[in-house]
């Protein structure tokens, strides 16, 4: 018994130094991998450093917007849209672009077109364009490998195609018009462009992201109402008021309306590409 | 940490987690959690439902801020440069991310020009080797093929780490079983694995590591060989137990006799008792809480 326990008692102290030259080893393993870490960290940091300095030398938030991009971004709606035809919700979408466009020539075509008319149908057309073309899951476009700022600038791209889409309509309803050259020109530039404008932004800020369901989605970037509110009244008004007479308070309104879009083009870049905002956190 | 090492040049491990946390609010969901994972690994995270699985999940791809400590991808900071993180990323999530009214052919073509490596014919092949319909619209697909759907798009973009949450619940045991040797087929030296599971009897027989949360904390991260080295299962009499109480993490009253958790110290334990290895809910029900 004695013996026995002398055994153990001789066992657990051998245990015991070999426990503590382990624990000593791994200390000094510990500290050389610290070592090490830190090393790469620092390289890891100058390099990303070093990145954003070329970056900032190139101008790559300008490469963004290059026409190359813009194009590849129209073949990417082409593809959704393509593909949206199969689909219910892109059935109606088309739906509502027809029934905006008949409806829209219906009335230009007619002896006295009405602006208010007019507006109705090409917020048709603009509406039946955001189902057909408008990506509407957020938390994907959170996964996808781009920066805050690439991300803004497709955004941006995918505006200008809708803003491009929506003032070719436009165009061919004031051709249609049987007026002169200058009530074309000035539509063009006063009514038609803002217009334009301010459906395609509104086409981009109204999408409902899926978080959990898409029943309950909130704003994706939380694009203030009162600016979403702004720029589509801005725009109705503009599009409907003085229609026909050429006054100083027209200028003034088609003026105001452009000021809106500009403003409200830079929030919503900001908001896309500079607001730290996470998915978790909206 | 451990290196693998090729000649005279050292590889780091492919990701990297120091002491990360994520909050929301003034409430922690997730602090502190530590681990690594080497190129080529299967690394199972389990524990109990809230433990913060989804939410390390949510910090690793950015849906989630990392609000404490660092990750790194292949030495890249997540924090700094999460889109070049996300471009070395397959994600297969059970939630509906990717449901959009885009046909699967098309859904892999508009998403996949955001990856710098994606293919389009490999995305055809994955699809034709899981048996999904590239004709059919994302929305409509089965759960299954969903899942498979979202196993080629990762694919395809030649991902270094794929993350994968919970992507088996609601799926039947066939299909689980088929889905596990579908992604033993594709873990290489390249690609390592990620996965949150509750299936841990899966894990048992496919992954090389494994990671425990409890209360959004890590309990450890450690390989299989390491885990078995590390904690016992010892039954015995109440006597038994009693004598070993102070080594033992955790303890329950059997039938006919007493079982404990024994993590290894060093030393021989004095009594007889019968050992077994601890399975992975084991070690969930006895190590829940305990930090």
């Amino acid at each position: 018994m004695e013996e026995n326990r002398v055994e153990r008692e001789e066992k657990i102290e051998e245990n015991r130094i070999e426990g503590e030259e382990k624990t000593e080893e791994n200390r000094g393993e510990r500290g050389e991998k610290a070592e090490e870490n830190r090393v790469e960290r620092e390289e890891n940091r100058r390099e990303t450093k070093e990145n954003r300095i070329g970056k900032a030398g190139s101008f790559s938030e300008l490469k963004n917007f290059t026409p190359g991009k813009f194009l590849n971004t129209g073949q990417e709606m082409l593809i959704e849209l393509r593909a949206s035809f199969y689909t219910t919700r892109g059935k109606l979408g088309l739906l509502l672009f027809l029934i905006g466009i008949i409806w829209g020539f219906g009335e230009v075509t007619g002896e006295e077109p009405e602006p208010f008319v007019l507006a109705a149908a090409l917020m048709w057309v603009a509406m039946g364009l955001a189902m057909l073309v408008t990506l509407e899951n957020n938390k994907l476009l959170y996964l996808l490998p781009v920066t805050r700022k690439e991300f803004a600038a497709i955004q941006i791209r995918r505006m200008a195609w809708i803003f491009l889409l929506i003032l070719g309509v436009i165009t061919l309803f004031l051709a249609c018009m049987k007026q002169n050259p200058d009530f074309f020109w000035r539509n063009f530039f006063l009514k038609a462009i803002p217009f334009s404008g301010a459906m395609s932004i509104y086409a981009i800020a109204a999408i409902k992201p899926v978080k959990e369901s898409q029943q309950t989605g909130h704003k994706i970037y939380q694009l203030s109402n009162a600016v979403i509110l702004l720029v589509v009244v801005g725009c109705l008004l503009n599009f409907i008021v003085f229609w026909d007479s050429w006054n100083v308070l027209d200028w003034i309104l088609s003026a105001a309306d452009y000021g809106v879009n500009i403003f409200t083009l830079g929030y919503l870049y900001w908001k896309f590409g500079c607001a730290d905002v996470y998915y978790d956190e909206i | 940490m451990k290196w693998k090492q090729t000649e005279s040049e050292q590889i780091q491990p492919l990701l990297r987690i120091e002491h990360a946390g994520a909050e929301r609010g003034s409430t922690f969901w997730l602090r502190d959690v530590n681990l690594e994972l080497e190129p080529g690994t299967f690394m199972g995270v389990i524990g109990r439902n809230g433990a913060g699985k989804t939410t390390l999940f949510h910090m690793l791809c950015g849906l989630s801020r990392i609000s404490q400590g660092e990750v790194w991808l292949e030495g890249i900071s997540m924090k700094e440069e999460p889109g070049r993180c996300r471009q070395k990323m397959g994600l297969i999530f059970d939630d509906d991310y990717f449901r959009l009214d885009l046909s699967v052919k098309y859904a892999a073509r508009v998403y996949g020009k955001y990856y710098e490596n994606y293919s389009q014919n490999d995305f055809l092949c994955c699809c034709r080797k899981f048996e999904v319909d590239i004709r059919q619209n994302v929305r409509k697909l089965s759960k299954g093929n969903y899942m498979k759907f979202q196993l080629a798009f990762a694919l395809a973009h030649h991902p270094r780490l794929i993350l994968m949450d919970e992507p088996e619940a609601g799926l039947d045991p066939v299909f689980r079983r088929e889905w596990m040797n579908m992604l033993y087929d594709i873990l290489d030296d390249e690609c390592s694995i990620l996965f949150a599971t509750h299936l841990t009897e899966e894990l048992e027989q496919y992954a090389d590591a494994v990671t425990l949360l409890s209360q959004g904390r890590q309990i450890f991260s450690l390989t299989m060989p390491q885990l078995e080295k590390q904690y016992r299962i010892v039954r015995g009499s109440k006597v038994q137990m009693d004598y070993l109480q102070k080594r033992l993490v955790g303890r329950r009253k059997m039938e006919h006799y007493e079982e404990g958790l024994f993590q290894e110290d060093g030393r021989e334990l004095w009594v007889e008792v019968s050992e077994s290895r601890p399975t992975l809910a084991q070690l969930m029900e006895y190590l829940d809480g305990k930090f």
